[in-house]
C-alpha cells in the first residue's frame, strides 16, 4: 500500500529514498516505465532536445523486462540528484505514455504527482521474489529482468530521419562524400573557383583494404549554386557537421539531439549517417589535407611517347573445347527439344505467376529456349545451361578449355550485350541468340483469346456511392463516462 | 487511457484527408490539444505523410502549389473537427453525461475554432484539405431488434453476443448509411459547423444546398474575388449540377436582396451592397452560360423542378439591363444561340409570376 509523503519527512521504507532540497521524496535514480522500444527512443529523443545526456550516460542504463506473466516492457534507468532533473524526465515521459519511479536497487516507487505532491512511500516492503518491483497507486508489478541494452548501441542503430525546411544556404560549411572517381574533378572544380577545401581519405573503421576509403572534402562558405550542383550529382552525398565526430546528411535529422550525446562518438572514429542511402558509416578520423596542395597544375607540354614498331606474334591458335566438370552456378537457361514441347505447355498450366512473369522464351527450329536470369526453378524440362558470363551459357555439368576470361571470350566471339551465347555439349559450335527474340512466358503460352464487349449501364452512380463511402465514421466503445477527464482550460 | 497524439493522427486526421474509417473517440481536451500541437512543431512521419496527402489533394485543387506543413492552427482545425463529431456520439447522449459538461465540451472546441481568417487564396485551399472529408463523411447506425426489445447502435457494430441463435430469438438487423451532414445535429453542432465554415470558407462555398446552417452569400463573397477559388467553385457547382445547388444559391441570393445590412462589412455603404448584388447575379449567369457549354439541349440539362426558383431568378437577371449578362462574353456563335434557346424555354416554362416577384424585389433593393 502507498503512502503519501508528508512535508519535512524524513525517514522511508523504501531504501535509498530521501528529501531533496525541496522536501520531495527521491531516490538515486529515476526510472521510467514504457511498454515498447519505439517509446524509449522517443523519451531520449525529448530529453535530449531539453538537456545534454552526456552527464547521464554514466549512471544510465536500459532494460529489458518481462512480468511474471510474460509481457515484455522496457525500464529507462535515469541517476538524477535533485528534483527538478526528475521532474523534467517526468513531464517528458508523460508525454509519451511513460510512468516514472524513483528509487534504488530493485525497490522503486511512483514519482510524485498532483495527488502526492511530496512523493509516496510505502507501508511495508513487498516480499516478491523479482529482479526489480514498482509501486504505484494502481498497481505493484514485479519485473525480470532480460538484458541490457547500451545506449550507445540504441543511438547508433537509428536512422536518421527526413526533416522539412532544411534547405541549403548561401556559403555554408558543408562535408561532401565524393566517390572515388569523381574526387578529384570536384576538387580542380573548386580550386578553380577559388572555394578554399580540405579532402580526405577516411579508411572504414570495419575494412581493412584501401579500395573501399571514403574521400571527404570539407569546403568552407560554399556558395548555395555549387551546393545545389553537388546535391544533384548522383554519387555525391552533402553532410553537415553537427559535432566534432559526427556529420549528417543535409536534408535529414538524428532523432536524438546529436550535441547533447556527444560521449557516444569514439575520439578516433568519425560517424557519417546518410539518410538518402540509411547508413551510418564510421571510419577512422579523416586528416584532412589542403586542397591546393593536392590540385595538379602543370604547364608542361605533353609527353611525346616514342613510337614502338610492332613484331607480329607467333601463331598459336588453342581450340576451345568442352569437357565434363563440376560448376555451382544456378541453371537459367533451358532448351526444350520439339519433342518435350506438349509437356511444356502443359506444364504452363500450372506454372506461378512469378514464373509466368520471370521467364521468357525463344522458339527456334532447333527447339525452344527458356531463360530466367533467377534461375528457372519450376522447369524440369530440357538441356539446362549456366552462366559463364552476362551472355555466355555453357551446359549444366560442362566447363570450357582453356578456362580464359570471360571477357577475352566475348571479344573472341564479338558477343554483343544484347546477345546470348549458348555453348551445349550436343553442338559443335555456340549458338547465338537475340535477347529482344525472348519474350515473357506468359504472354508467349496464352493462344488467341477473344473477348465480347459489354454496354457499361449508369457507371456514374455507383462511382458517386463508392466515393461516399470513403469516409466512414465509427463511434469508439467509450463507456457511460465519456467526459471523465476532460479539461477545457486553456493555460 | 492517456491520450497518444499518434493514435488520433492515424485514427482520425490520416483518413480526414485521405480517406477510409475515422474513428472518434473522447473529446479532446486543451491538454491533448497542447500536444497535438507539439506534435505539429516537430512532425513525425506518420505526420510527414499526412502533409503530403494534403499537398497532393492541394496540387490537385490548384493546379499550382508546393508543399503544405500542418500548423498549430491546422491542429486546432482538426480536433475542432473531432470534437462536432463526437457531439454525435452515442455516448455523449448519455444518462451519465450532464448537459453542462457538454457545454464545456462546445465552448472548448469554439476556442479551437477562433482562428485567424485565411487571407490568400492558397490558406483557403489549405484549410479545405483538412474540412473536405467532412462533407462526404457517412455512418451506418444498425438497429437490432431481437424477442424482448430492440437496441441501437450509432456508428459502431453491435456486439457478436446479441446476434446469437437469430432464428430462437427472432434477430432482425437493419443497416442505414447515413450522411453524417443530414443526421439530426444540435444547435451545439450546427452553431460549431457554422464557425467551422468561418475558419475554412470553401467547405461553406462548396455546399450550398445543405439545410443546416442556412447558406449565405454575404461573408463568402470577398473569398470569390479570387479568380482561382471562383473557378473552383463554379467547376464543383456544374459537376454537381445546377438542379442540386440552385435552390440555396437562389434562396441566399433572397436573403441577399432582402438584408443589405447582411452586405461585408468593407462594403457596408449601399454602392458596396450593389456590388455584390451584382456579382452574384453575375456568377449565377455565368453558371447558366457554362451549363449551355454543352451539346445536348437545354431542356433536359436544366428544366428541373428543383431548379424553378434558380431558373426563374435567371430569367429575372436576364430581363434587367443593369445585371444580364453580355452575349459578348460567350464563346462564339453557337454557344450564344444555345444561350438564348436555354433563356427562352426557361421563359415558357417558368411561371411568370415567380419571374415578376423576383424582378421587383431586385430592382427594389438596387434602387434603395
Amino acid at each position: 500500500m502507498l503512502e503519501h509523503v508528508a512535508a519535512n519527512q524524513t525517514r522511508f521504507v523504501i531504501p535509498g529514498i530521501r528529501p531533496d532540497a525541496r522536501g520531495i521524496a527521491l531516490g538515486p535514480f529515476c526510472v521510467v516505465l514504457l511498454p515498447s522500444i519505439d517509446r524509449v527512443v522517443g523519451l531520449f529523443r525529448g530529453l535530449s532536445e531539453s538537456q545534454s545526456l552526456d552527464e547521464l550516460l554514466g549512471g544510465l542504463k536500459i532494460v529489458q523486462v518481462r512480468t511474471p506473466l510474460e509481457s515484455q516492457e522496457f525500464l529507462v534507468f535515469l541517476p538524477v540528484n535533485n528534483s527538478y532533473a526528475a521532474d523534467a524526465i517526468d513531464a517528458i515521459s508523460a508525454l509519451i505514455g511513460g510512468v516514472t519511479f524513483t528509487g534504488s536497487e530493485r525497490h522503486f516507487v511512483k514519482y510524485r504527482d498532483s495527488r502526492s505532491p511530496m512523493g509516496y512511500d510505502l507501508d511495508n516492503l513487498s516480499r516478491t521474489e523479482g529482479d526489480i518491483l514498482l509501486y504505484a497507486p494502481e498497481f505493484e508489478q514485479v519485473y525480470r529482468e532480460e538484458r541490457q541494452i547500451p545506449f550507445a548501441q540504441l543511438a547508433l542503430r537509428l536512422s536518421v530521419i527526413r526533416t522539412r525546411n532544411d534547405e541549403l544556404e548561401d556559403g555554408e560549411s558543408l562535408l561532401l562524400r565524393l566517390p572515388v572517381g569523381l574526387w578529384r574533378h570536384v576538387l580542380g572544380y573548386l580550386h578553380r573557383n577559388g572555394i578554399a577545401a580540405e579532402v580526405a581519405a577516411a579508411q572504414p573503421a570495419s575494412a581493412q583494404n584501401t579500395e573501399s576509403r571514403v574521400f571527404l572534402l570539407r569546403t568552407r562558405a560554399l556558395p548555395l549554386r555549387m551546393a545545389q550542383l553537388f546535391s544533384a550529382t548522383p554519387g555525391i552525398q552533402i553532410y553537415r557537421s553537427i559535432v566534432e565526430r559526427a556529420a549528417v546528411e543535409v536534408g535529414y535529422r538524428h532523432p536524438f539531439e546529436l550535441t547533447a550525446v556527444t560521449s557516444i562518438f569514439d575520439a578516433n572514429r568519425y560517424y557519417l549517417y546518410g539518410g538518402s542511402v540509411d547508413r551510418l558509416e564510421i571510419v577512422h578520423t579523416p586528416r584532412f589535407v589542403s586542397a591546393s596542395a593536392l590540385v595538379q597544375v602543370s604547364t608542361a607540354p605533353p609527353t611525346h611517347l616514342e613510337a614502338m614498331s610492332s613484331v607480329e606474334p607467333a601463331s598459336f591458335d588453342v581450340p576451345l573445347k568442352m569437357v565434363q566438370g563440376g560448376t555451382g552456378n544456378r541453371a537459367v537457361a533451358r532448351w526444350i527439344s520439339a519433342e518435350d514441347l506438349p509437356r511444356l505447355k502443359m506444364l504452363a498450366h500450372w506454372l506461378p505467376p512469378q514464373a509466368l512473369a520471370g521467364y521468357s522464351v525463344c522458339s527456334t527450329d532447333r527447339g525452344v529456349f527458356v531463360y530466367g536470369q533467377s534461375g528457372l526453378d519450376y522447369l524440369p524440362l530440357g538441356e539446362m545451361f549456366y552462366p559463364l558470363s552476362p551472355n555466355v551459357l555453357v551446359s549444366y555439368g560442362w566447363e570450357l578449355l582453356p578456362r580464359i576470361n570471360w571477357e577475352v571470350l566475348h571479344q573472341q566471339l564479338q558477343v554483343r550485350s544484347s546477345e546470348l551465347i549458348f555453348f551445349s555439349h550436343k553442338t559443335q559450335g555456340a549458338l547465338r541468340i537475340d535477347r529482344s527474340h525472348f519474350e515473357p512466358l506468359g504472354r508467349a503460352a496464352v493462344a488467341h483469346l477473344t473477348t465480347e464487349s459489354l454496354d457499361v449501364v449508369a457507371p456514374t452512380g455507383v462511382r458517386q456511392e463508392t466515393n461516399k463511402l470513403a469516409f466512414s465514421l465509427r463511434n469508439e466503445a467509450l463507456g457511460s463516462f465519456p467526459l471523465w477527464g476532460f479539461s477545457d482550460d486553456e493555460g | 487511457m492517456s491520450f497518444l497524439p499518434e493514435v488520433f493522427l492515424h485514427r482520425f486526421f490520416e483518413p480526414l484527408v485521405g480517406g477510409g474509417e475515422l474513428w472518434v473517440g473522447k473529446p479532446l481536451d486543451s491538454e491533448d490539444l497542447r500536444a497535438l500541437v507539439a506534435e505539429a512543431h516537430s512532425p513525425d512521419a506518420l505526420l510527414l505523410s499526412i502533409d503530403e496527402k494534403r499537398s497532393r489533394m492541394l496540387r490537385e485543387l490548384m493546379l499550382t502549389g508546393g508543399g503544405l506543413q500542418t500548423s498549430p492552427d491546422d491542429m486546432r482545425l482538426v480536433a475542432a473537427a473531432h470534437n462536432i463529431l463526437f457531439l454525435s456520439h452515442q455516448a455523449a447522449k448519455g444518462l451519465m453525461v450532464r448537459k453542462s459538461r457538454i457545454k464545456r465540451v462546445v465552448a472548448h472546441a469554439y476556442r479551437s475554432l477562433a482562428l485567424p481568417a485565411p487571407q490568400t487564396a492558397a490558406e483557403v485551399f489549405s484549410r479545405f484539405t483538412i474540412t473536405a472529408g467532412l462533407g462526404e463523411l457517412h455512418r451506418t447506425d444498425v438497429d437490432l431488434r431481437f424477442w424482448i426489445g430492440h437496441r441501437k447502435f450509432v456508428g459502431t457494430e453491435p456486439p457478436a453476443r446479441l446476434g446469437y441463435w437469430p432464428s430462437l430469438r427472432n434477430v432482425r438487423q437493419t443497416r442505414d448509411v447515413l450522411r453524417w451532414r443530414d443526421t439530426a445535429l444540435s444547435d451545439g453542432q450546427l452553431g460549431l459547423i457554422r464557425a467551422l465554415y468561418a475558419a475554412s470558407p470553401l467547405s461553406d462555398l462548396l455546399s450550398p444546398e445543405r439545410k443546416n446552417p442556412e447558406f449565405a452569400w454575404p461573408n463568402l463573397l470577398p473569398y470569390l474575388r479570387s479568380a482561382s477559388i471562383c473557378r473552383f467553385v463554379c467547376h464543383r457547382y456544374l459537376g454537381k449540377g445546377l438542379n442540386i445547388v440552385g435552390p440555396g444559391m437562389a434562396q441566399a441570393f433572397q436573403s441577399l436582396l432582402k438584408e443589405p445590412e447582411a452586405a461585408p462589412a468593407a462594403n457596408g455603404s449601399p454602392a458596396g451592397r450593389k456590388a455584390s448584388i451584382r456579382f452574384v447575379a453575375g456568377l449565377i449567369q455565368y453558371l447558366f452560360a457554362c451549363a449551355t457549354l454543352r451539346d445536348q439541349p437545354a431542356a433536359t440539362t436544366l428544366s428541373d423542378n428543383q431548379l424553378l426558383g434558380l431558373g426563374a431568378l435567371f430569367v429575372a437577371l436576364r430581363s434587367t439591363p443593369e445585371l444580364a449578362l453580355s452575349t459578348d462574353d460567350l464563346a462564339g456563335p453557337p454557344h450564344v444561340a444555345r444561350y438564348a434557346n436555354c433563356h427562352g424555354e426557361l421563359v415558357e416554362f417558368i411561371n411568370r409570376d415567380f419571374v415578376e416577384e423576383w424582378r421587383t424585389s431586385i430592382v427594389t433593393s438596387l434602387e434603395n
